[in-house]
């Protein structure tokens, strides 16, 4: 498209144990009482520490607020606000998964100017300015660092969202050292996730531009090329910051040019069976992809070459070919559940599911290839 | 493996995009605005359309219209007097990288008690700049992604102020500013911005894997458009085309260096005015052939955007189609490509050249292969 319009992160730091930096840069941001939003996982696992105590050395004063919970409830946003108004926050940390980082958003936002959760649900609702915002990433991922969203759950179960781009920090932090420890099957997961963003970025119908582009062809560039080296040796830390990058810049991607159906399709295995968001955009990916190729062959075959770089093609429908192959074998590589049946899923569900993917309107509209409930339903089906 | 990536936060690229500038800097909370430009965007008729968007959307707006080349610092703070007495609490600059550098500089002044003399430098701004929106009329200088100013001092040497507070909070890229632009205009901007992206990606310095993903897009964009440009300049995606591949190529080199090309090139604009693109134009091709033995697998890879299609059987094959594709497009530019003929002495030629590794030694160590004094001036000699 040669009409869009783009917003991204202002400044992305790339640094291993980055995070000890964490004092200067609110220093910088003109902050002396911080308030450091992570989750109890990171706690006991002993990664907040080294921040807390690098941002107690640089004489800012940082009060830990770990209770994020995974799609986070509004009422525990809430908690962190209240928080961060009693130690009188004038910046706010994130650092933890997409859920932390979304509650972090959501702090600096209601700190920063009096407006009721509940009345900023939706798109460009919320007013500024925000406290300043500094984000660090804990999977690779999410790119919720770089993203204008937080998601939320509310207290009738529902997931709700605040869209603005008051939502982008101010710095993106990236520290591969807090990567190393993750599990090999959040890595997977997390991975996929982050490649499925490039990817859908790279096809959406609507808003996809030069800048979206050039970041979701590098993202996945990074990401094909490193996802099994951090499996196969998960402190090989260049291998992991090359993760976090490709995370961040489909984050960047998927930001300005919206992800499709393998989201919609996704999002109702993770409200109905609990299945983390990587994992069920690892579940329906590849038969999304053999069902947009019609569609997107062209594309597809331009991607090929970031995922099998110097590799070259007779022809189009080659490299098409060849990307969905990869793709596939990458996906079945994985540690991690293969089919819906694994996660819980039985035929009788199959038409709940498809009546709620359907609902996911907002992002099929972006495929590719329109999506009937009949083509949902064989999709579902043929991963069952 | 460590750096830093600074992005401008908003983009907005669109046909007719100066029609809604005024919204944009409203939008930013600018009320009393300074329109900054050259005499030239006035005969144009662009800045009564700049003018006229900021009145429509509510802005009060003052208009300098006296940038020049190379603007001097007297220039500057001529400008910056009258916005203070304006009141401005906005800038929207609108032009050349002239112009833009101009209005940064305006926007960090207008609240600064710093004279501009002390700002010089790296990160020597203490001030908060006022809202500022930058619209290219080249495709270009990349002068609107960027957080650096060059002006000519009154000791007519170049002076660069490198600070946070430069980089505006929108850039606008409106193509159909660009369609009467010269075709000689058109080829040294162009030929300016594909160095920009082959510096940035085979800097030594400071390369990173988000300049390279920006640089390599943007020079698969440029290639491809220059040519159709230079034949048709109404071509108006074309045109998007090449202003699009300018601003990342400006993204791409702000985060990772420019490299002897802008090195060898500074000295003849300084000394004999030579357009900043034409300088980097008449340099360029020397220079890749100079660096080719230490850079041949970066230029075999940027073969690959630069050639897009073309099958190479081994990396030197592709890196010399690179640099001669390159020879072949500057000698097809119509740019004057001798110095004897642009008014370039001969006794200058070892001036400049001691110059060169003295003065701009930062820009030298970001060059692929080292440079002595005797291998600039025998560059400059090549070309005289």
């Amino acid at each position: 498209m040669s009409t869009f319009n783009f917003e991204t992160t202002p400044r992305v730091i790339c640094e291993i144990d980055g995070a000890l930096r964490l004092g200067t840069l609110c220093r910088e941001l003109k902050a002396e009482r911080v308030l450091l939003v992570s989750d109890p996982g990171l706690l006991r696992a002993g990664l907040l520490d080294a921040p807390l105590r690098a941002l107690r050395e640089a004489g800012v004063e940082a009060t830990l607020y770990s209770d994020v919970q995974a799609d986070p409830p509004s009422e525990s946003v809430q908690d962190a606000v209240d928080a961060a108004r009693n130690c009188r926050a004038q910046a706010v940390i994130g650092l933890g998964g997409g859920s932390s980082l979304d509650t972090a958003k959501l702090v600096a936002l209601l700190c920063g100017r009096e407006q009721a959760l509940e009345s900023i649900y939706g798109i460009n609702l919320a007013q500024g300015p925000r406290l300043p915002l500094i984000q660090v990433p804990t999977t690779a991922g999410t790119g919720s660092e770089v993203t204008a969203v937080a998601i939320v759950t509310t207290p009738s179960h529902e997931k709700k969202g605040v869209v603005s781009p008051l939502l982008y920090p101010d710095i993106a932090l990236l520290d591969a050292r807090l990567t190393v420890g993750l599990p090999a099957a959040v890595s997977a997961m997390t991975g996929i996730d982050a490649m499925v963003h490039a990817i859908e970025a790279y096809t959406s119908a609507h808003k996809k531009n030069v800048l979206s582009d050039g970041l979701a062809m590098q993202a996945l560039r990074l990401l094909a090329g490193n996802l099994d080296r951090v499996l196969a040796t998960p402190g090989d830390l260049p291998a992991r910051s090359d993760m976090l990058l490709g995370s961040m810049l489909a984050g960047m991607a998927f930001a300005n040019s919206p992800v499709a159906a393998v989201h919609a399709l996704a999002y109702p295995l993770g409200g109905h069976f609990h299945v983390p968001h990587g994992l069920s955009n690892a579940l329906v990916l590849v038969p999304v992809l053999n069902f947009n190729r019609p569609a997107a062959e062209a594309l597809y075959a331009q991607l090929a070459a970031a995922v099998l770089p110097g590799q070259r093609f007779a022809s189009e429908a080659l490299a098409c070919d060849a990307f969905i192959e990869f793709m596939t074998r990458l996906v079945e590589r994985m540690p991690f559940a293969q089919r819906l049946r694994d996660v819980g899923v039985t035929a009788d569900d199959l038409d709940h599911l498809t009546d709620d993917a359907m609902k996911v309107e907002r992002l099929l509209i972006n495929n590719p290839r329109p999506v009937t409930r009949q083509d949902a339903r064989a999709i579902y089906a043929s991963v069952l | 493996m460590n750096y830093e990536f600074r992005s401008v936060p908003r983009i907005v690229c669109e046909a007719g995009a100066l029609h809604s500038v005024g919204k944009v800097l409203k939008d930013l909370g600018a009320q009393r605005v300074m329109l900054v430009c050259d005499p030239g965007i006035v005969s144009l008729g662009f800045a009564v359309k700049a003018q006229a968007s900021l009145e429509v959307a509510g802005c009060a707006v003052t208009v300098f219209d006296q940038v020049v080349p190379d603007p001097s610092s007297a220039v500057v703070k001529e400008a910056a007097e009258q916005a203070r007495q304006f009141k401005a609490d906005g800038v929207l600059g609108l032009g050349g990288g002239s112009s833009l550098d101009a209005a940064k500089l305006v926007a960090l002044l207008i609240n600064s008690e710093q004279p501009l003399e002390e700002l010089y430098g790296t990160d020597k701004a203490l001030g908060q700049r006022v809202p500022l929106v930058l619209v290219p009329t080249t495709a270009g200088t990349g002068s609107e992604v960027t957080w650096v100013s060059v002006i000519t001092d009154e000791q007519q040497r170049k002076q660069a102020v490198y600070s946070s507070q430069l980089m505006p909070d929108v850039a606008v890229l409106d193509p159909q500013l660009t369609l009467g632009l010269p075709p000689r205009v058109t080829a040294a901007t162009g030929l300016d911005a594909m160095v920009h992206a082959i510096e940035a990606y085979t800097s030594r310095t400071r390369k990173n894997p988000i300049a390279d993903g920006l640089a390599s897009a943007a020079l698969g964009l440029l290639s491809a458009n220059l040519r159709k440009v230079l034949a048709n300049g109404q071509d108006v995606a074309a045109r998007t085309a090449m202003l699009q591949g300018s601003l990342m190529a400006g993204m791409a080199f702000v985060n990772a260096s420019v490299a002897a090309i802008h090195g060898l090139a500074y000295p003849l604009g300084a000394r004999f005015h030579i357009p900043h693109g034409h300088a980097n134009a008449l340099v360029m091709a020397p220079v890749l052939r100079f660096n080719l033995s230490a850079a041949q697998s970066q230029y075999a890879e940027l073969a690959t955007y630069l050639l897009p299609g073309r099958h190479f059987e081994h990396e030197a094959e592709a890196a010399e189609a690179f640099v001669q594709a390159i020879e072949v497009l500057v000698a097809d530019s119509g740019l004057e490509t001798r110095l004897s003929k642009l008014g370039v002495d001969e006794p200058a030629l070892t001036e400049m050249a001691n110059s060169v590794v003295v003065n701009l030694r930062r820009l030298i160590d970001s060059n692929p292969r080292d440079m002595t004094e005797q291998d600039v001036e025998a560059l400059y000699r090549s070309i005289f």
